[in-house]
């Protein structure tokens, strides 16, 4: 049944996708928007082509238009011939001919990409059933197995008979790359496919995707924004911004000597994660002190545990974590998703109380103190939250957004006093004193997260929480905000607490880390020594397991961290 | 689109969006039915209201030299059995459905909302006790709650909209509690809380604002069901008393005509009751759109 192999060697004019002049404009209810405009591209058989730009620039859009999925209300123009059919115009059922079968696509959110009430194992025979409908359900669900086998999940005879909520995100988004492979197609499409993922599950997804391209000789046309897995996998790079290609090549041409001034911005934004040179000693011993250690931390968690839910259900999310944040330092909070270091972020604002271990506010025990004197120290405490969207009230204007914590702690305030404090505040994160009386929907993203902090910082706060401030920002807005949040902390002297994935992040912003690891600290130190020269190996693998942007370097790294992979399994068996 | 400017203007503003409420009034306006229903609703309304003004009848006084006429003449939708105008008596019976249907609708709304809020927002036991208390309410048929009030006392006007308001504010309770369990754990009420903010200020400054579009939904479903539970009480002889009357009111007294071939007497407020209980409906509808908001309980 399998498809017949393509030279992998890309020859010209056997392209497996080509497109022409593609353009794609969507009719919406406040008028029509130009998505995609002039776009060529070609990926050849066998190679990865990367499809980078920030949010907005139309590179989602070229993969959907490339497999026939546009929305109802998107007109497209051009062509987007993949593998001898134009897809622009085609009929649905030719369209459904080449889904699945030459052409196929892996999204970003695993979590939905499958039906949550059939098992696994079937999801994969049906798509193989739907191209060959001479297959027998029985072969059909043995090469289920065998693509479950393939694409590295263990005991795939049992995990076929699962139902996605029994297996872990990166199982199910090597499912739904199982699905993708099914009727070895000659191009994959990929969404996204590892930034809902952890990084060490990305690296692991990344390397089964360069694997697969490998052995089958399939074109990838990758979607990301991540420079970091463009640099670990891709051959050439076609650079998106407002809809147009800017720049097309080689990924090291790219990468390391980009020529347009969108892609150099875009690269000097990047956050690097700074790796110790071999050889290269623990810089300075660990020496947890503050900058002065003047007075008390203005927050201190000791020996604090989290149980949510009690008996056999209990869910440990905390166990027995300590750590102190003092004036003027950033402390920063890192780990994988269900690491705990939202919870303790959470437990540190007083919004979860503890099950166990004392949590300590400006020098007060918050379980002794009264509600009243609670919400007296919690005038000393700002909040930024990750999502731009959710995090202020649609309802409300900007300024009254602004102005809620001061209508809370100091409600002498007259009506002009506050809106004079309100300026200041949007004066100093850098934004006009006109957005008081907008939406907060008629901002962008990067100033809605500019406007929280301005939020947060109206009273002049002592401590501020950021609880992953910027995951949801494109890179060179997510360089904005942290410069305004690092040079507002150098005036105002508060202690920020940052929560972040992002070790690359951290290593900038922040003095000292917290490595966390399902609910316990598993490392933490100064930065400069703790990211360089961690003690952990959990620290080391994840570390390694971060793309660095640049392909050279990046390359280097992969190898280290599979022989070191290997180098643990022989360990194990020996 | 927003951080297409990203990279450039990072003081610079967008372009105004286009304003919210503008879109939700087009998008309503794209309902033709909705259009229509708010047609109906303004033309009843015109009716009852201004119409007395224009068209004087007497309708208090038993007038036994013009009873049972025909439609025609002086009285162009004939009289009654006891010599009312029936056109004049269709805006005086209108009066009393339209205020008495939108009192108790409104009033069952706010009853609805401030409970699901409160309940949702609490969470634990005591969403649970109040959650139970509207099922059970709604377990037990409102025609007969209102069958067994209106047999204990006869009420008045006011009587009667806080009966209806009483006993239907069960459905929006669970839209408003649902909507608060969404709201409750966004950030803007995650960042209120975590200042200090106090439960009070969360629940009437972010969560009743924003599912203010679920609250005139459920509103407009409301209107019209109360309207229709009026009309079917004074139908059964137990809502306002004579010589007032309302549409369910004028029905019934018609049907012990309707031997007698009187169908001016019935069809005039049984058509009134269904178009308007149809408009309103429509109108709901028309919002839903315009709100974007998920389907009735």
């Amino acid at each position: 049944m399998s498809a017949v192999r393509r030279p992998a060697a890309p020859a010209a004019g056997d392209h497996i996708l080509d497109l022409d002049d593609l353009g794609v404009v969507f009719t919406t209810e406040t008028g029509t928007v130009q998505a995609v405009r002039g776009v060529s591209l070609h990926v050849a058989p066998g190679e990865t082509l990367a499809l980078v730009g920030e949010s907005g620039s139309g590179k989602s859009t070229v993969a959907l238009a490339a497999m026939g999925l546009l929305a109802g209300n998107a007109r497209a123009t051009g062509r987007a011939v993949v593998d001898g059919t134009d897809v622009v115009g085609a009929d649905e059922e030719r369209l459904s001919r080449l889904r699945g079968s030459t052409v196929s696509m892996v999204f970003q959110e695993p979590a939905t990409a499958l039906d949550p009430l059939t098992r696994v194992g079937k999801q994969i025979a049906e798509v193989i059933r739907n191209h060959h409908r001479d297959v027998s359900a029985a072969d059909a669900a043995a090469r289920a197995v065998e693509l479950l086998r393939r694409v590295g999940i263990p005991e795939p005879e049992q995990r076929a008979r699962s139902y996605p909520f029994q297996l872990s995100g990166g199982q199910r988004q090597r499912v739904v790359i199982a699905m993708a492979i099914a009727n070895d197609p000659a191009l994959l499409i990929a969404d996204e496919p590892t930034t809902a993922l952890d990084v060490t599950v990305q690296a692991e997804i990344l390397d089964l995707l360069r694997r697969l391209a490998a052995e089958t000789g399939t074109g990838v046309l990758l979607v990301t924004h991540n420079m970091g897995v463009v640099a670990d996998f891709a051959d050439r790079v076609a650079v998106m911004y407002q809809g147009a290609v800017v720049e097309t090549g080689p990924v090291e041409d790219v990468l390391l000597r980009p020529s347009h001034d969108y892609t150099k911005r875009l690269l000097s934004a990047v956050p690097r994660l700074s790796v110790a040179e071999p050889g290269e000693g623990r810089a300075d011993e660990r020496d947890a002190t503050p900058p002065e250690a003047s007075g008390a931390p203005a927050v201190e968690l000791t020996d604090v545990s989290v149980v949510f839910g009690r008996g056999k259900h209990a869910v440990h999310a905390l166990k027995g974590v300590s750590f102190a944040v003092h004036p003027a330092e950033t402390l920063g909070l890192v780990g994988e998703s269900g690491s705990g270091k939202s919870t303790a972020s959470r437990v540190a604002l007083g919004l979860i109380t503890p099950t166990a271990g004392s949590v300590t506010l400006f020098g007060a025990d918050l379980a002794r103190t009264r509600a009243r004197a609670r919400r007296a120290l919690r005038a000393g405490i700002g909040v930024v939250l990750q999502d731009p969207v959710a995090s202020l009230d649609p309802r409300m204007t900007v300024g009254e957004c602004v102005a809620e914590p001061l209508r809370v702690h100091r409600r002498r305030l007259s009506g002009r006093e506050r809106e004079a404090l309100v300026a200041e505040v949007l004066d100093r994160v850098r934004l006009p004193r006109e957005v008081a009386r907008r939406a907060p929907r008629e901002l962008s993203g990067g100033q809605r997260q500019r406007v929280s902090l301005a939020r947060a910082l109206v009273l002049e706060p002592r401590l501020l929480v950021a609880d992953e401030p910027t995951s949801a920002l494109d890179v060179s807005v997510q360089e904005a905000v942290l410069e305004v949040i690092r040079e507002l902390q150098g005036e105002l002297g508060f202690a920020c607490l940052f929560v972040s994935h992002d070790l690359a992040v951290v290593q900038q912003f922040a003095r000292r880390v917290v490595v966390m690891r399902a609910g316990r600290a598993e490392e933490q130190g100064l930065t400069s020594a703790t990211l360089r020269h961690p003690e952990t190996d959990y620290t080391r693998r994840l570390l390694a397991a971060v793309p660095v942007p640049d392909p050279v370097v990046q390359r280097g790294r992969r190898a280290e961290r599979l022989a070191t992979l290997a180098a643990g399994r022989t360990e194990e068996r020996a | 689109m927003s951080s297409l400017t990203s990279l450039d203007g990072l003081a610079a503003t967008p372009p105004r969006a286009a304003s919210g409420t503008r879109l939700a009034v087009r998008r309503f306006l794209r309902n033709r039915l909705a259009v229509v229903g708010l047609g109906v609703v303004v033309f009843f309304v015109l009716f009852c209201f201004v119409g007395p003004l224009v068209y004087e009848t007497d309708q208090t006084h038993t007038l036994l030299q013009q009873v049972n006429q025909s439609p025609g003449g002086a009285h162009w939708l004939g009289t009654d059995a006891v010599g009312h105008d029936e056109l004049g008596r269709l805006m005086y019976g209108g009066k009393v459905s339209l205020i008495v249907g939108l009192s108790a609708g409104v009033l069952a709304t706010v009853i609805g909302t401030l409970w699901g809020a409160a309940a949702g927002y609490a969470g634990g036991w005591i969403d649970a006790v109040m959650m139970r208390v509207v099922d059970a309410g709604i377990a037990i048929p409102a025609l007969f709650i209102l069958l067994v009030v209106s047999a204990i006392t006869t009420p008045d006007l006011t009587g009667l909209v806080l009966i209806l308001g009483l006993i239907s504010w069960l459905v929006p309770s669970r839209l408003v509690r649902a909507e608060t369990l969404t709201l409750k754990n966004r950030d803007f009420v995650l960042t209120l809380r975590a200042i200090g903010g106090s439960h009070g200020r969360a629940i009437v400054r972010h969560i009743l604002p924003n599912s203010v579009s679920t609250v005139i939904v459920a509103a407009t479903f409301q209107i019209a069901d109360a309207i229709l539970l009026v009309a079917y009480v004074s139908y059964l002889g137990l809502g306002v008393q004579p010589p007032a009357t309302d549409w369910g009111g004028m029905l019934s007294t018609g049907m012990t005509a309707a031997y007698s071939g009187h169908w001016w007497l019935i069809v005039p407020p049984g058509l009134a009751i269904i178009l308007v209980v149809w408009a309103f409906n429509a109108i709901g509808d028309g919002l839903r759109d315009a709100f974007d908001v998920r389907g009735r309980a």
